[in-house]
């Protein structure tokens, strides 16, 4: 009966597709204006441009930190090395980002239906989800960071505006009124996403079967921090999981470059999420290990005395072949069975180095520290009012003595060391995370084909409502934006 | 005096054969992982290695408990009867008990291993590592000597 009810599923996926309204949700933004990165906003407004093209017909409702408030909502990191060294000088010195320094705005998405603070983004999503019919499909679109439970995942959250939380949970209660008929979909770059897998299950707690209407994309699994939350505005740079799924989707990156690879794989002219996410695996050059909820159930699936086990080749499936694109793309020698080759070596190897680089910053970093406070300490000597921001007499000192306090630390005769040992600082920043990166292609080809290992070991043992389950979510995953 | 004496062998016997399969998953994880560190190019050393260290522990656990009802049934359907006769019978406990392993890890395998050998082999010296711990916990907590 189960199966006959799965079927049924399955079958009624393209017509759906075709029939009725796509309601689409994208909620976006930081918790607070401090850790409301650009990148968050400019993904927002990226993903708004494909969708404005590519859905025409369909209804977009958009959520953003405050919402229309005046208020600043968004920080940009901006460069200090671009500034003038005068200017340069008081940051360095006084400045809480390395290299760095924090300018805030008031976002610029378009078209914002409202707040994502709980209590606002709660009913406004109960009122759009109760009008949503049998024959319409949603997408949920999320922009934003991610927090995390250490014991149970079905309590990782959404961070929303005003530092609210909405957990896995919540949230499959909210898509819990739609109907079993709709497809939902969801797309999660955030940290700890994996745990949004759950979504798929009508009780995220319990084993009950998981609707196979429900499927989506994560940037990570459910312990893992993501990328995608730089205060940079360099878009060339951004390398989260959002990036390269969208620009699969869009035909093009989003710096209008040529794509690295065709993700059209199976070459009907058409590019599917599944399509996207297959993308974003084989030419990610990040420290995402982008899951689907497929391969999530795969895992949910995968017995105790499977988990461990490796023998023989790696079976050749869409997985495997991924793992030698990967393999391919990062310059990872495989071994005749398809595994990495010396993998313990070369993760040693790739461990050894990071534990260099994390010894050589934590130097550079307390180093750096002291010479800034022996300078700060000499300037607050000479200029007292610039001890408290937040009185009026540093407004005063800003007005008469910034510019003479900037010669002072410019002349003083640590300053020179205190630039150099910032800058080393952010070099060892930006080594870490290639390394960082380096380490997450090593990974995914063992993650990858430890997946071409469990599908084949799914299909041969699996029981026929699991295989039906399974092969929905699939169905569901492939569809096109 | 002598009935108190029993009670309490009796107890500890209970309580060994309660507890050891609570072991089972551990003793999984050493051929396994011997076998990866000989032979593979192995899933748990790249895991323990450079992955996320509470998800490790959140799935050895979460592994643990779903081997937990298998390795009950295999001491309680094989080991424990084949221990209960060698005593009732006054035969070596020892070859009966490792007998009794084998034939379960053969069960097992054909219920869920099927063809993967490795598993298999892992099954077998898991049994068989498991049934000494059983043994060195009998012969030092109930006496048993056989």
């Amino acid at each position: 009966m189960k199966f006959l009810f799965i079927s049924l599923l399955v079958f009624l996926v393209p017509v759906t597709q075709v029939l009725g309204q796509e309601h689409i949700w994208v909620i976006g933004g930081g918790p607070v204006a401090d850790n409301s990165q650009v990148q968050i906003e400019f993904n927002t407004r990226w993903v708004q441009q494909i969708l404005e093209q590519q859905k025409p017909g369909a209804k977009v409702q958009y959520f953003f930190t405050d919402g229309n408030e005046p208020g600043s909502d968004v920080v940009i990191h901006e460069e200090i090395v671009e500034w003038p060294p005068l200017k340069q000088s008081f940051e360095r010195v006084f400045g809480t980002l390395v290299g760095k320094s924090a300018r805030y705005r008031t976002h610029e998405v378009e078209n914002v239906a409202g707040g994502t603070r709980l209590e606002l983004l709660v009913p406004a999503l109960e009122k759009g989800f109760s009008e949503v019919l049998s024959d319409d499909s949603v997408l949920l679109v999320y922009q934003g960071h991610g927090d995390r439970n250490f014991i149970f995942p079905s309590k990782n959250s959404l961070k929303l505006w005003g530092d609210t939380r909405l957990s896995v949970e919540k949230l499959e209660n909210l898509i819990s009124v739609l109907p079993d008929t709709t497809p939902v979909r969801f797309f999660m770059p955030q940290c700890f996403s994996g745990g949004f897998s759950r979504l798929i299950y009508p009780d995220v707690n319990s084993s009950r079967p998981p609707k196979p209407m429900r499927c989506g994309f994560m940037a990570e699994w459910d312990y893992e921090e993501s990328e995608g939350c730089t205060g940079s505005v360099n878009e060339a740079d951004y390398r989260d999981y959002t990036s390269y799924f969208f620009a699969a989707l869009d035909g093009k990156t989003r710096t209008n470059k040529k794509l690295a690879g065709n993700p059209d794989r199976n070459g009907d002219g058409e590019v599917g999420l599944r399509e996207a996410h297959f993308y974003s695996l084989a030419y990610g050059q990040s420290s995402d290990l982008p899951r689907s909820t497929s391969e999530a159930y795969l895992d949910q699936w995968q017995p105790w005395y499977l988990r461990w086990i490796e023998s023989g080749e790696v079976p050749k499936n869409s997985y495997s072949l991924l793992a030698r694109e990967v393999a391919a793309n990062n310059n990872i020698e495989l071994d005749g069975s398809g595994r990495i080759n010396n993998a313990r070596g070369v993760a040693e190897a790739l461990l050894g180095k990071r534990r260099d680089l994390e010894k050589r910053l934590t130097h550079t970093r307390d180093k750096g520290g002291a010479v800034q406070q022996s300078i700060k300490a000499t300037v607050l000597q000479q200029w007292p009012d610039a001890r408290h921001p937040d009185t009026p007499s540093y407004a005063q000192f800003l007005e008469q003595d910034l510019v003479a306090a900037q010669n002072w630390i410019l002349k003083h005769e640590e300053y020179s060391l205190l630039v150099k040992l910032q800058k080393d600082e952010e070099k060892l920043v930006r080594k870490l995370l290639d390394n960082k990166r380096e380490i997450t292609q090593l990974q995914k080809v063992n993650h990858l084909n430890r997946l071409a290992q469990l599908v084949e070991e799914f299909k041969r043992t699996a029981d026929p409502v699991q295989q039906g389950i399974y092969n929905a979510l699939v169905q569901c995953e492939e569809r096109p934006l | 005096m002598k009935t108190n004496m029993d009670l309490k062998g009796r107890m500890k016997t209970f309580l060994i054969f309660a507890t050891v399969p609570l072991l089972a998953y551990p003793c999984w994880l050493v051929p396994v992982f011997l076998h990866n560190s000989l032979f593979g190019n192995n899933g748990l050393l790249m895991w323990a290695l450079v992955d996320s260290k509470p998800g490790l522990v959140h799935l050895l656990v979460r592994d643990w408990i779903a081997a937990l009802p298998i390795s009950y049934f295999l001491v309680v359907v094989f080991i424990l009867p084949a221990y209960l006769y060698a005593k009732s019978s006054r035969n070596p406990v020892g070859p009966l008990l490792h007998g009794a392993a084998l034939i379960g890890a053969i069960v097992l395998g054909i219920l869920f291993l099927k063809d993967n050998l490795w598993a298999w082999t892992a099954a077998l010296v898991t049994l068989q590592l498991l049934t000494l711990m059983l043994r060195i916990q009998l012969w030092f907590f109930v006496e048993d000597r056989g």
